[in-house]
């Protein structure tokens, strides 16, 4: 018994300077990007270093300017970019930001941002345009509503 | 009747072996938790250790719980209307499922079916069975439907258990996380077909209380869970309270008990472990494709199943070694040890699924004012709109920690109890290492895939 107090104590010490490793991960693709009034997006490996007061952080110096994700869908692949930077894994928005989704695809689709509920019919000559407000804190999937592609996924913190 | 009973699940079958590749399903929503913080996880973790090896050293030191329900006041006869009216509601959900479902709207967000099964009956229902007892046991509409029919026959699960239900549990499971079409009203209608046609056709040749003992995974998921209940049906047929955890330590240790609840644990840990993005990574290594491979998913969903089976067998083995020569063999102590899992189970699912219900759950509302998508208005909400945030991410994670720290201790007491009761004297005690050390490591995972979400 009393030997684990030390233990626990180590353990706790860790939790002080863990942060690092999540964000570092995110680095490479964050730095390039420049989201207003968003936090910046993650790669794959981005463990989550979430605020625990999401609803305060509008940090937005231009109000009006959402996060622009832009996906293309061409055969097998798709390609996200997120404010013109190619992005994998999640797509971190800030919890009030505005997002402004935009998928070109090859198909005949539906686009739909579950949880929002927000879709928008797209072909091959016209892409879908979504936008709304991230107001729900979450982790959301984009998909291609018929043939069930994911797309993207959004995390809402 | 022959034909279809072997039909019907074969064309099933086949449907399946030929539907396209998948991306990540969820039964209904596409919305999951933010992960938990890395200090959450942190403190969660050391109060679980903190309190397991407090455990060891304070706990009782003979066992308490073994001697089943402690009946307290005269309980309650129920009268025949209510049964019949019980019956009548699963009897009509069962209808409203399979009518929705196949003749409703096929859009899944102005159809009631799949809410009405993903939500309701797989999380709602078993939820509440574990405060509210085994209610399923008049509700279920297999069983209401058996025996209006009189398909009489032994009682009890007979020679393989439940073996049947687990490897159903396990079925139902996959058409929730990993078959691309479980939204699908359509979908959902011809399983609940399936599903009954299944039960009932096995009714007629053992007799629907063995049918429904060996196979209904939602009957054995429901008599598991609601053995944690303060109520329940005494020898008398009187409903009554019997203090909580009393029912689990006397559950009868079936062939397969042990395998059902590692199912249920094991497919909690598939769906939060694919969810995380080291998984996409990893199914991208393996299969070239983070998401769309029904095939991958299927196998991944079993092996975690197996994983988690395997731990438990060591755990098993590990302590019947340590009890010596004279105690029980390893499948004894598996068998007799797979109730302590039951609260762990029941936490597991609360914690990755209450957030469904809280938040998808409320699409019931307008569901079911239109039921079958045809324009209708029955209780003036058919404009609800969900809200989403009245339960902030700060509560959700402090709800997801009691219950993964709640379900662990409630494992560790009963373990304990049962240690003491199955193994003499001062080994009792150490023989509980084996089964703390696979607590912790499961509790561990649990906040692992909470936190990596």
């Amino acid at each position: 018994m009393r030997q684990l107090i030390p233990a626990v104590a180590i353990l706790l010490s860790i939790a002080g300077c863990g942060d690092d490793g999540g964000a570092s991960a995110a680095t490479d693709s964050a730095t390039t990007a420049t989201a207003p009034g968003t936090t910046a997006p993650a790669t794959t490996a981005g463990t989550a270093t979430t605020s625990t007061a999401p609803a305060s952080t509008s940090t937005s110096t231009a109000e009006d300017a959402a996060l622009e994700i832009a996906i293309t869908v061409a055969g097998d692949s798709i390609e996200v970019r997120v404010e013109g930077v190619s992005a994998t894994g999640r797509v971190e928005v800030g919890v009030g930001g505005e997002v402004r989704l935009t998928v070109t695809a090859d198909v005949d689709d539906e686009v739909h941002v579950h949880g929002y509920d927000v879709t928008a019919e797209v072909s091959p000559d016209s892409p879908a345009t979504l936008e709304f407000v991230a107001e729900i804190p979450g982790i959301f999937e984009v998909e291609l509503e018929s043939s069930h592609r994911l797309l993207v996924e959004l995390q809402v913190s | 009747m022959r034909a279809l009973r072997v039909g019907l699940p074969a064309a099933v079958v086949l449907a399946v072996l030929f539907i396209p590749q998948a991306a990540g399903a969820h039964g209904i929503g596409g919305r999951s938790d933010l992960p938990v913080p890395l200090e959450y996880f942190l403190v969660g973790g050391g109060v679980v250790l903190l309190l397991s090896f407090g455990a060891l050293a304070v706990l009782w030191p003979s066992p308490r719980l073994q001697d089943g329900p402690r009946q307290r006041g005269a309980g309650w006869a129920v009268p025949g209307w209510v049964s019949a009216a019980a019956a009548g509601v699963g009897l009509s959900g069962l209808g409203l499922v399979v009518a929705a479902g196949l003749f409703g709207d096929p859009s899944a967000r102005s159809n009631v079916a799949p809410v009405a099964v993903w939500v309701v009956a797989w999380l709602v229902l078993p939820f509440a069975a574990a405060l509210l007892g085994n209610f399923w046991s008049v509700v279920s509409p297999w069983r209401t439907i058996g025996r209006l029919a009189r398909l009489d026959g032994r009682p009890g699960p007979g020679f393989l258990g439940i073996w049947p239900a687990a490897g159903l549990f396990v079925a139902i499971t996959w058409m929730e996380l990993v078959y691309p079409r479980s939204g699908d009203p359509g979908a959902l209608g011809a399983a609940a077909v399936v599903y009954a046609a299944l039960i009932l056709g096995l009714a007629l040749r053992v007799g629907i209380d063995r049918a429904v003992a060996s196979s209904d995974a939602f009957g054995v998921y429901h008599r598991l869970l609601s053995s944690i209940a303060p109520f329940g049906r005494r020898p008398d047929g009187r409903v009554g309270r019997r203090g909580w955890l009393r029912a689990l330590p006397v559950l009868p240790e079936w062939p397969g008990l042990a395998a059902f609840v590692v199912a249920m644990i094991g497919t909690v840990t598939y769906d939060g472990l694919s969810g995380t993005p080291w998984w996409d990574e990893l199914s991208f290594d393996l299969v070239g494709t983070a998401r769309n491979s029904i095939w991958f998913q299927s196998f991944a969903l079993v092996t975690v199943v197996c994983l988690i089976g395997a731990a438990y067998l060591g755990a098993s083995w590990w302590a019947s070694r340590i009890a010596g020569a004279g105690g029980p063999r390893p499948l004894a102590v598996a068998r007799s040890f797979a109730h302590t899992l039951v609260p762990i189970a029941l936490a597991y699912a609360f914690a990755h699924y209450f957030t469904l219900v809280a938040f998808e759950g409320q699409l019931l509302i307008p569901a079911l004012s239109d039921p079958l998508g045809l324009g209708w208005n029955l209780f003036g909400t058919i404009d609800y709109q969900p809200n989403y945030t009245w339960i902030p991410p700060v509560v959700v994670w402090y709800i997801q920690l009691a219950a993964i720290v709640g379900g662990h201790l409630t494992g560790v007491l009963l373990a304990h109890d049962r240690a003491l009761a199955r193994f003499a004297g001062p080994r009792a005690v150490r023989t509980q290492y084996a089964m703390l050390a696979l607590m912790v490591a499961l509790t561990t995972l649990g906040l692992t895939v909470l936190a990596a979400g």
